[in-house]
């Protein structure tokens, strides 16, 4: 018997729709109608967003229009003040998180910070952590500066260091504050092609904040942008 | 082990805070358990005490140990105390100077030591006696020579003095003193701790890990002095455990409490 395309697609869709029942399982996360005060700042105003599994999610704007309080609605670090965020509580996702201030502890070395995301639950043991750290650290290129004390280090050596340490962690989902903030832009694409890979290796879901929406339009992926708070443009970035 | 790991990182990356901490940890610990022997080393009215005594010179020849244990075990004697030979020495070789050498010599060549003996305050003359003729018959009449017995005036402490009434409080200052320095140095130590506990559960599967690495940190700290304080004073104190529970409910609601400050 021989199938049309159409009919494949169908098949496609039914096994799908028989084997997510639950909401979680459509989507990662889903904002309704979504609105976050701190005080008299009204920080997000009416956001409704939708991440689906395996996207890769750029949210721009300018500083202050709202996009780090949307990371950490995302992450789950703070609750909205009224609408529904479904998804950010989900047990058995890993969120892995690249912060705006990185988050390093200056006393220890690079290779000590990354040394953070090692979980016995997740590696076999220290080895098969230690061989996949040196792996990206080689992507990267910082396999020569690896032993520096971040207080020594640079901007661009700490944000690597940042999102190796968060990658380590073999997340579902990564949220990355400005990530590229430091990085010239040859080192933002290198680090946008190590995201892309673990995108189509691992279905690893990047939502990615910057302000610098001309940077993110050169890469495939949806773009949400913000403008003080509020949610004005969300669709790919090729229609912008 | 994990988390006493990260204790020991932390604390080693703040040392200054970390000794002052572990310091005033063993302090309170210390000063909690050993309270009454501080009072009773420390305190005014043991200062004022002033016991009545008498001085007796006897023979060496004589087995001062045994005198000494026979004479304490007497109702009415608080202390029996050897003077040591070296001020004897001292003080022949003053007379030497003030009478002639042939007399002091003929002296010096008998051998015999210094014994203090101190009585009851308040002890009857009766009793006095009887102790008295005890220690002459212990020693034998020809091998001893006694003193009168004397009574010291009382020490008059000013109540006002400032040294004395800080002695006389010391116990509760040097515990308030070693609180104050535990709880600067627990909320500075926090700031560090929540930001590695931050990272920990942030990129682990772990959660409460601020409070588990400061109640680890100070189970290593306080387990230790109480079991040394323990060993040297056995007498067991209530207010020892109640304030290592102090700390300890302390330490968690500090954690707990300060954890959102370094959220986000």
């Amino acid at each position: 018997m021989v199938m049309t395309a159409e009919g494949r697609m169908k098949d496609i869709f039914l096994k799908n729709k028989k084997n997510s029942n639950t909401l979680k399982d459509q989507f990662v996360y889903y904002l309704n109608d979504v609105n976050v005060r701190y005080g008299k700042n009204h920080a997000l105003k009416n956001v409704t967003l939708t991440v689906n599994p395996g996207e890769i999610l750029f949210v721009t704007g300018k500083s202050g229009a709202g996009k780090t309080t949307l990371l950490n609605l995302l992450a789950g670090d703070i609750q909205p003040t009224t609408g529904k965020v479904l998804g950010a509580d989900s047990s058995g996702r890993f969120v892995s998180q690249v912060f705006q201030d990185l988050k390093l502890i200056p006393h220890r070395t690079c290779e000590e910070n990354i040394w953070y995301a090692y979980d016995p639950k997740i590696y076999k043991n220290k080895n098969e952590f230690y061989s996949d750290m040196i792996e990206l650290v080689k992507v990267l290129g910082i396999q020569d500066r690896i032993e520096l004390k971040i207080s020594d280090a640079n901007g661009g050596l700490k944000q690597k260091v940042a999102m190796i340490r968060a990658l380590m962690t073999r997340p579902n989902v990564l949220i990355a504050d400005e990530p590229t903030a430091a990085l010239d832009k040859e080192s933002s694409i290198k680090l946008f092609d190590v995201l892309n890979f673990y995108n189509v290796k691992r279905q690893l879901t990047v939502i990615w904040a910057s302000h610098n929406r001309e940077l993110v339009k050169q890469f495939p992926g949806k773009i949400v942008h913000l403008e003080n708070g509020k949610l004005i443009y969300s669709g790919h970035a090729c229609f912008i | 082990m994990f988390y006493l790991k990260e204790f020991f990182k932390i604390t080693k990356e703040n040392f200054v805070l970390a000794i002052i901490f572990t310091v005033s940890t063993v302090g309170i610990i210390s000063i909690s358990h050993n309270q009454s022997e501080i009072q009773n080393h420390l305190s005014i009215s043991n200062k004022t005490q002033a016991l009545p005594y008498f001085n007796a010179l006897i023979s060496s020849q004589t087995k001062m140990n045994s005198v000494i244990r026979r004479m304490k075990q007497l109702p009415g004697v608080i202390n029996v105390e050897k003077t040591q030979s070296k001020s004897i020495a001292k003080e022949i070789s003053k007379l030497k100077k003030s009478f002639g050498e042939d007399v002091i010599n003929s002296l010096s060549s008998i051998g015999y030591s210094r014994v203090k003996v101190e009585l009851e305050s308040g002890i009857r003359a009766k009793s006095q006696n009887l102790i008295r003729e005890y220690l002459t018959r212990l020693v034998g009449g020809e091998a001893i020579t006694m003193g009168e017995i004397r009574f010291p005036k009382e020490i008059k402490l000013k109540s006002q003095d400032p040294l004395m009434q800080f002695l006389n409080w010391f116990d509760v200052y040097s515990f308030l003193i070693f609180v104050a320095l535990w709880l600067m140095s627990a909320i500075l130590l926090l700031k560090p701790i929540n930001l590695s506990a931050f990272i920990i559960e942030k990129f682990q599967r772990r959660t409460q890990t601020n409070l588990k690495i400061f109640v680890t940190g100070c189970a290593v700290i306080m387990i230790p002095a109480y079991a040394v304080n323990l060993a040297l004073n056995k007498n067991f104190e209530w207010i020892t455990i109640l304030a290592i529970a102090g700390m300890c409910v302390i330490v968690s609601s500090l954690s707990i409490g300060l954890k959102k400050r370094y959220r986000a």
